[in-house]
């Protein structure tokens, strides 16, 4: 709620400022209800809607990192609300309810987490910048941006191929 | 390995922003989908290991295959790593619906390092009868996020037994009026093979020499030798009243499991008592054991109480052509029914009229019923302990000895009082 709030008030410049509150209450009706359809469509809306209602903004380095912060405080909001529904399901599936070993888990699996989280922000910020300066320029020099966009395609099939390898796995019947 | 849905929204994101930058020529969405992309790559850090390698095996108590009713179980869970280091490993022994736990959990998370050992132990009981099926053990990897999950390998059932509980009764004499010719410990008030005298005689060539009775030979100047009573035994017929409409109660707790627990401790009571015993279960099926003797015969009953299941149509007015064809007569017959079904007791009274001992232990339905129904009207529970008291009075009027028997308490105080009264009756 925290995240589409902020986002909404950042984003009152736009006509469209109060798009990402209504989606994001959405997702939180459906993590009380503990309806995980519920909660995934409504963080996915509520991002697109943020990315919508920014898509006038000027192109600098700040708004740049601005977008990301906003986005990944969704991601953020969005795992760990996914993580507390599963631990609930997993104590609701246990016939002897021990608080004990869900703090432990819970622990670890927050850590992973946000591990994951500042791996993908660092990941984000640095493909954005190069992304960004490679195609659209900025001032740098020619060979500069030539470099930048190999480097860029360099890592568009790089993470390509992570893709291609992570959805390729097979399905556990 | 199963990918969640995650991967779905995260790939609709990715698409959406691409359509939708193309479409507004906007660099936001550009960022969006390069942070999308980035959040895959930071997936693949969760991926499992390709080389899991888990060991997981179950031991039971003793290599235990039978236990007895509501007695304790302790299951151990073994689990070793091989393989590589295991974040989010979720365990769980998956045990049938009336099986429960007594201390511990079969369900548990943890994480192993490589070549790390654990021990998972907990405690089980059944409180009914008859087969049961512990497992199999359920492995999964999980990662913290939900992105990924694998199924492994666990370890396969374990069937074990559940046999009736035997209450033993040193204070009862459960003997058959009618015996036959064979050992056993009824004192059959004739000569014979026996420890108690009876008379004595004049000596006869080929009677034993500790038999004399030196002081009558003294007196009478003539050899004599003692008599002993013969002590034999009989047939007692244990038929056990499964019927569907008849039974009260509910899984956990109904008169069929008190009557089966009846049928046990009454099977190893009068068996030890050197007698032969037969069995006769009606209920999904009419079943039955031909009377014998000995520990064996023991364990044929239990194995027939245990894997016995009410319902069916077989009611006890069907069991009075197998008594007469299949069984000797001159036997004592123990009802165990509820008499639930006012039908079953003509069957009784009628082979009461010939030449059977007839006893009746009824496990009280109203007692189930009070413990096991919130809800139950006084009015109706007061007429149907009339009705009852009608029918065990009417079967002792018929000449049958009967047992009204509050399942929740033993079975032979109950049983002792009844003799008791009917010894003072012959008197």
């Amino acid at each position: 709620m925290m995240s589409g709030g902020l986002a909404s008030l950042i984003s009152m410049h736009s006509p469209y400022w109060f798009f990402p509150l209504i989606f994001i209450s959405i997702s939180l009706i459906g993590f009380n209800l503990k309806k995980s359809f519920v909660l995934d469509t409504g963080i996915l809306l509520s991002v697109i809607s943020y990315l919508f209602v920014n898509r006038g903004l000027q192109l600098k380095t700040l708004n740049i990192l601005y977008i990301i912060g906003i986005f990944f405080l969704f991601v953020a909001a969005w795992f760990c609300a996914k993580n507390t529904l599963m631990v609930q399901e997993m104590i609701n599936a246990f016939e002897v309810p021990d608080g004990e070993r869900f703090v432990s888990f819970r622990r670890s699996s927050l850590t992973d987490l946000f591990n994951n989280l500042i791996l993908s922000v660092s990941i984000a910020v640095i493909g954005s910048f190069i992304g960004i300066f490679s195609s659209l320029g900025g001032g740098l020099s020619a060979d500069l941006e030539i470099i930048l966009m190999v480097v860029f395609s360099s890592l568009v099939f790089f993470i390509m191929y992570v893709i291609t390898n992570l959805l390729s796995k097979r399905r556990a019947e | 390995m199963k990918r969640s849905r995650i991967f779905l929204y995260l790939t609709a994101l990715t698409l959406s922003t691409l359509i939708l930058g193309n479409l507004f020529r906007s660099w936001v969405f550009l960022i969006g989908a390069i942070s999308t992309l980035a959040l895959f790559v930071a997936a693949s850090r969760s991926l499992p290991p390709d080389e899991i390698e888990l060991k997981i095996e179950r031991e039971a108590d003793q290599r235990v295959k039978e236990v007895y009713v509501k007695d304790e179980l302790e299951m151990t869970i073994h689990i070793e790593n091989r393989g590589e280091k295991l974040r989010f490993l979720e365990i769980h022994d998956i045990l049938p619906p009336l099986v429960e736990l007594t201390e511990g959990s079969n369900h548990h998370v943890l994480s192993l390092d490589m070549g790390e050992e654990k021990e998972l132990n907990y405690k089980i009981s059944c409180p009914v009868t008859g087969k049961i099926d512990i497992g199999p053990i359920r492995a999964r990897y999980k990662d913290g996020i939900g992105f990924f999950t694998k199924e492994l390998e666990g370890a396969e059932k374990k069937r074990i037994q559940v046999l009736p509980r035997t209450e033993e009764m040193k204070r009862v004499d459960i003997n058959p009026s009618y015996t036959k010719h064979w050992l056993g410990d009824i004192k059959s008030k004739s000569i014979g093979v026996g420890s108690e005298f009876f008379s004595i005689r004049e000596y006869h060539q080929g009677d034993e020499i500790k038999n004399i009775n030196w002081k009558a030979t003294a007196r009478y100047q003539a050899p004599f030798t003692n008599e002993y009573e013969g002590e034999k035994s009989g047939d007692v017929i244990l038929v056990v009243d499964g019927y569907e409409e008849g039974v009260v109660g509910i899984r956990r707790q109904n008169t069929l499991q008190a009557s089966i627990d009846a049928a046990a401790s009454l099977a190893s009571s009068t068996l030890s008592a050197r007698n032969r015993v037969g069995l006769i279960v009606s209920g999904e099926y009419l079943n039955w054991v031909y009377p014998a003797t000995g520990k064996n015969q023991y364990h044929r009953i239990l194995a027939n109480l245990t894997k016995f299941k009410g319902g069916g149509t077989w009611g006890l007015e069907g069991i009075k052509w197998l008594l007469e064809d299949f069984f000797p007569a001159r036997s004592l017959i123990i009802f165990i029914s509820p008499l639930t079904v006012p039908k079953f007791s003509e069957t009784m009274i009628d082979l009461c009229t010939k030449e059977y001992d007839v006893m009746v232990i009824s496990p009280d339905p109203v007692k189930i019923e009070r413990d096991v129904i919130e809800d139950h009207e006084e009015a109706i529970e007061a007429l149907y302990r009339t009705e009852r008291e009608h029918l065990l009075e009417l079967l002792w009027r018929r000449g049958a000895v009967v047992v009204d028997w509050d399942p929740y308490e033993p079975l032979e105080p109950a049983l002792e009082e009844v003799l008791r009264y009917q010894q003072r009756l012959k008197r």
